[in-house]
């Protein structure tokens, strides 16, 4: 498979090499001529190596004008992998190739108005809201190949996140609030009783206190003290770690996970375009997505009691 | 093995291994045609044109077939450029054969072939943007061999048509006035034939052998006889010259003028580059009067304005600037007013030894002629009506008047007795009269303009000297009849077979193109056919629901749509079905819905409706 390994710059048209023999042919071809030949003959098959290199420049400069491509692409992605754009070719166009650029793909080869799917390496962190492609036309005779950079719009922006880190997080109690808790881990959890209740109609089982029930003359229930919360604030700071900037988010995520993975609560600080963010991040797509959309700047503040991992300080 | 190309192995090149079958004996076709050009032009020597060609397609398809390790785009493309190169640098490309000319066509069609088809086999290295798709999503177009046809067949005639634009517009100003060409093959007994050597006498007691090797090629905006020598001297058998001297043209190429030449002085001016593809040539023909020459080769004129050269070889050039008068048969016939000097009267117009039949005969034909002008007119009436051209006719005997025998014995003889004739009967009533040799215009070259001449051209003619227009050349040879046809080929056909190979690729660009606009252009019409039948079933059914309501007394509201209207005959007639005929009616014209109910369906329902009685309260009065 071609791809930009060559130097070959984006964008510029070019000469192919069947192209260059042909200018060789126009250019020499009349002070090469046989003595013996006529000369008028000779003009014209100079004029036709002319016409056919003029119509090889022309035919690709004008049919490039009329290439039309739409794009669209999965909202999420993480550094490192294949992303599947799907590109919709039309107009009238009818046969080029196309790749995608940032980094330089693979050509691909259209051959009329169709749909397809062209892989794109995402390489980097962010939000991204437009996809750069190159359009070639060296159709139909090969001798000059017209290029074109198309900048589209992607109807969803792909976020980016980076490939996490791997972490191992001691879990650390959090002031987290008692109804945030009670609806994400039920009643049922902790050792320490705190008292008896009279037994509600799903209770389960292994919580009846028989001796208190053999005492009153109702069912009578353990009542736990819920387990302490756990969960992690983490601060990431991309002003000061210059190069390290995505090893320092690739730990930022890896540390998510693993809070997440524990069962407990993370609380992200980041720096956003649109300013500081702190914010509860409840699973692996959203603390994704917060990752993806972290820039230099001063991140959020980490909430008050909260155990706090400060990235980059 | 690839099923798809023969002879495609595991370690043949990666491009030949997805090649279509089409592609690859396109491709190989293309390849060993553009070589077989190039052989045919540069075929020298021993080879001839038609084993150079066998050789060049010979080696072209070897190479494509056997060397599957290499790419075969590249070899393709590398092949083509070789035998460009060979073609321009060693070919005789040459206007002179028209069969040459032409193959420079295929050539031009073949080379696009190469180059369209080895980018389209190039492109298939790259996969596709439908390869991610299913088969059945696949919705793009594959490229046919028709299609690959007609593109090439495009391209073609743009490139064709637009360099025989260019070619003549380039030529006055890129092609050089002359050329050295090959060096001279002095004539033989076997090649005189392809020789133009210049002569002291003609006799007209042989016959000519001539054929249709192509000795001349002229560039010139127009069509003139191509003056040769000229012959003053009559001994009843051979022509010859009075005045054998020749004296060198200067290195500026001017012609020494003699004052007898007054077309020498015209007004009228022609350029002609004529280029030697015959052998050996020391005659410089050109239409008179020759005023300046631009010769790679001495050069020498005689006394009578006609030039000779250094010999010349195959493929040498010049360029001959003539003058000539502007004639008019009144200008001719005012021209009796001036004199005739002395030395044009002893030279050209004492009477030349002819039989006594002959020299009573000459002042009868010219009886009631009272200029020069109509007397040679009536001369070569006179022949017109009294002999035959044959080149088959029989030769006079030996000591025999070859000009007698003509007019009175065979009364067939072929231009040169016919042009003797009239200069000998013109001088017999004291017209200065002389004989000149040369060729005919011959046939133009459809792709370059120039004039090809062949041997079988060769004519002689007489030029008249009159009063302040000199020398004016008369063809006796126009007026005088065939004695039989001279080649078993009509015109028609002849001109066919000249051009087959134009023919061909015209009918066949015209075809790839003519086709798919044929297509277009039928499924235009029936799609606006069908677009307006569909219309007007909708109308038609639109109008019955009207008629019905008027017959039921509830006519249309000018704002009203077929649904609104469907809806109150519906509730009026109590059907509810007529709802469903107005709401398709709307739906058809004004939405992208699809017809959930059939046409057919609907005519029926309103057929039903219409066979309704009305009650009497709700009929129209």
């Amino acid at each position: 498979m071609t791809v930009g390994s060559r130097g070959e710059r984006p964008g510029s048209n070019r000469l192919t090499p069947a192209g260059g023999l042909i200018v060789a042919v126009v250019v020499g071809g009349l002070y090469l001529s046989s003595a013996a030949s006529d000369r008028a003959m000779v003009l014209v098959v100079w004029a036709a190596a002319l016409v056919a290199l003029v119509v090889g420049v022309v035919w690709p400069l004008v049919a490039i004008r009329g290439v039309q491509i739409a794009a669209s692409s999965p909202r999420d992605a993480t550094v490192g992998d294949e992303v599947q754009i799907e590109v919709s070719a039309t107009g009238a166009m009818a046969v080029y190739e196309i790749r995608v650029l940032d980094p330089p793909g693979t050509w691909v080869r259209v051959d009329g108005p169709t749909t397809g799917f062209v892989s794109h390496l995402a390489d980097t962190r962010g939000v991204f809201e437009f996809i750069r492609f190159e359009v070639r036309v060296s159709a139909p005779v090969g001798l000059y190949e017209a290029r074109r950079i198309i900048s589209l719009a992607l109807p969803v922006p792909v976020e980016v996140a980076p490939r996490p880190l791997s972490v191992e997080w001691m879990a650390a109690g959090a002031p987290v609030e008692m109804g945030e808790l009670a609806l994400g881990r039920g009643s049922n959890g902790g050792e320490v009783v705190r008292s008896v209740r009279p037994y509600v109609v799903g209770d389960p089982a292994h919580l009846v206190h028989w001796p208190s029930t053999a005492r009153s003359t109702t069912l009578v229930v353990r009542e736990l003290d819920p387990p302490a919360p756990i969960g992690q604030a983490i601060v990431l700071d991309l002003r000061n770690l210059g190069e390290d900037c995505e090893s320092g988010a690739a730990y930022a995520l890896g540390a998510t996970y693993a809070v997440l993975a524990a069962g407990g609560e993370v609380v992200l600080c980041t720096a956003e375009s649109a300013g500081p963010v702190s914010a509860r991040v409840r699973s692996r797509l959203g603390a994704n997505r917060r990752i993806a959309r972290a820039v230099v700047g001063e991140p959020g503040v980490a909430p008050p009691n909260w155990p706090v991992v400060e990235i980059g300080r | 093995m690839n099923p798809r190309v023969p002879g495609a192995s595991s370690l043949a090149h990666p491009d030949r291994s997805d090649l279509a079958r089409w592609q690859f004996v396109g491709l190989v076709g293309s390849v060993v045609v553009a070589s077989a050009v190039a052989g045919y032009l540069s075929a020298r020597g021993q080879l001839e044109p038609t084993g150079g060609a066998a050789s060049g397609a010979l080696v072209a398809l070897l190479a494509m077939v056997g060397l599957t390790s290499l790419s075969i785009v590249s070899l393709s493309r590398t092949l083509l450029f070789v035998a460009t190169a060979m073609m321009v640098r060693f070919g005789f490309i040459g206007s002179a054969d028209a069969l040459r000319s032409q193959v420079v066509l295929v050539w031009v069609v073949a080379a696009i072939s190469v180059l369209v088809l080895s980018q389209y086999i190039a492109r298939q290295k790259f996969s596709s943007l439908d390869d991610s798709l299913d088969d059945s999503k696949a919705t793009s177009r594959r490229l046919s061999p028709l299609q690959t046809a007609r593109t090439i067949a495009a391209i073609s005639a743009i490139v064709i048509v637009l360099s025989l634009i260019l070619g003549p517009i380039l030529t006055p100003r890129l092609a050089q006035s002359t050329s050295t060409g090959n060096d001279a093959e002095f004539p033989t007994a076997e090649n005189a034939g392809r020789s133009l050597q210049s002569s002291e006498s003609i006799d007209m007691t042989s016959r000519p052998k001539l054929d249709d090797t192509v000795v001349l090629s002229v560039d010139s905006d127009r069509a003139t006889f191509w003056r040769g020598e000229t012959f003053d001297t009559w001994d009843g058998r051979i022509w010859s010259r009075s005045d054998p001297a020749i004296t060198a043209v200067g290195s500026d190429g001017g012609v020494n003028i003699s004052q007898e030449d007054i077309g020498a002085f015209g007004d009228d001016v022609l350029r002609q580059r004529v280029t030697v593809e015959a052998a050996f040539s020391n005659v410089v023909y050109a239409a008179p009067s020759p005023v300046s020459i631009d010769i790679e080769r001495p050069v020498g004129q005689r006394s009578d304005g006609t030039l000779v050269s250094a010999p010349l070889g195959e493929g040498s050039s010049y360029t001959v600037i003539s003058r000539r008068t502007p004639l008019s048969a009144q200008r001719l016939r005012e021209a009796e007013t001036g004199e005739t000097p002395e030395e044009i009267l002893a030279k050209y117009a004492q009477p030349a030894i002819m039989t006594q039949r002959v020299r009573e005969l000459a002042p009868t034909i010219v009886e009631g002629a009272s200029t020069r002008y109509d007397q040679i007119l009536a001369i070569e009436q006179w022949m017109g009506e009294r002999v035959e051209y044959s080149l088959d006719a029989p030769l006079a005997p030996k000591d025999a008047d070859v000009v007698d025998h003509f007019l009175f014995e065979a009364e067939q003889g072929w231009c040169e007795q016919i042009a003797s004739s009239l200069v000998v009967l013109a001088r017999a009533n004291a017209i200065p009269a002389r004989l000149v040799t040369g060729y005919v215009p011959g046939e133009r070259d459809p792709l370059t303009g120039r004039w090809i001449v062949r041997a079988k051209q060769a004519h002689a003619w007489a030029e008249v000297w009159f009063p302040e227009l000199g020398w004016v050349p008369f063809d006796p040879t126009a007026d005088v009849p065939l004695a039989g046809s001279e080649s078993s080929q009509t015109p028609l056909l002849a001109w066919i077979l000249d051009h087959l190979v134009l023919i061909v690729l015209v009918g066949v660009a015209s075809g790839l193109i003519i086709g798919p606009v044929r297509i277009w252009w039928r499924k235009r019409k029936d799609h606006r056919s069908k677009a307006a039948r569909n219309l007007e079933w909708a109308a038609r059914i639109d109008q019955r629901l009207i008629a019905i309501g008027q017959r039921w007394a509830i006519p249309r509201a000018a704002s009203q749509t077929a649904t609104a209207h469907s809806q109150d005959l519906a509730r009026a007639i109590g059907d509810p079905r007529l709802e469903t005929v107005g709401l398709a009616v709307d739906d058809y014209l004004y939405t992208q819905v699809p017809m959930l109910v059939e046409p057919a369906h609907l005519e029926a329902i309103l057929a039903e409706i219409e066979l309704i009685e009305i009650p009497e309260a709700s009929a129209v009065p």
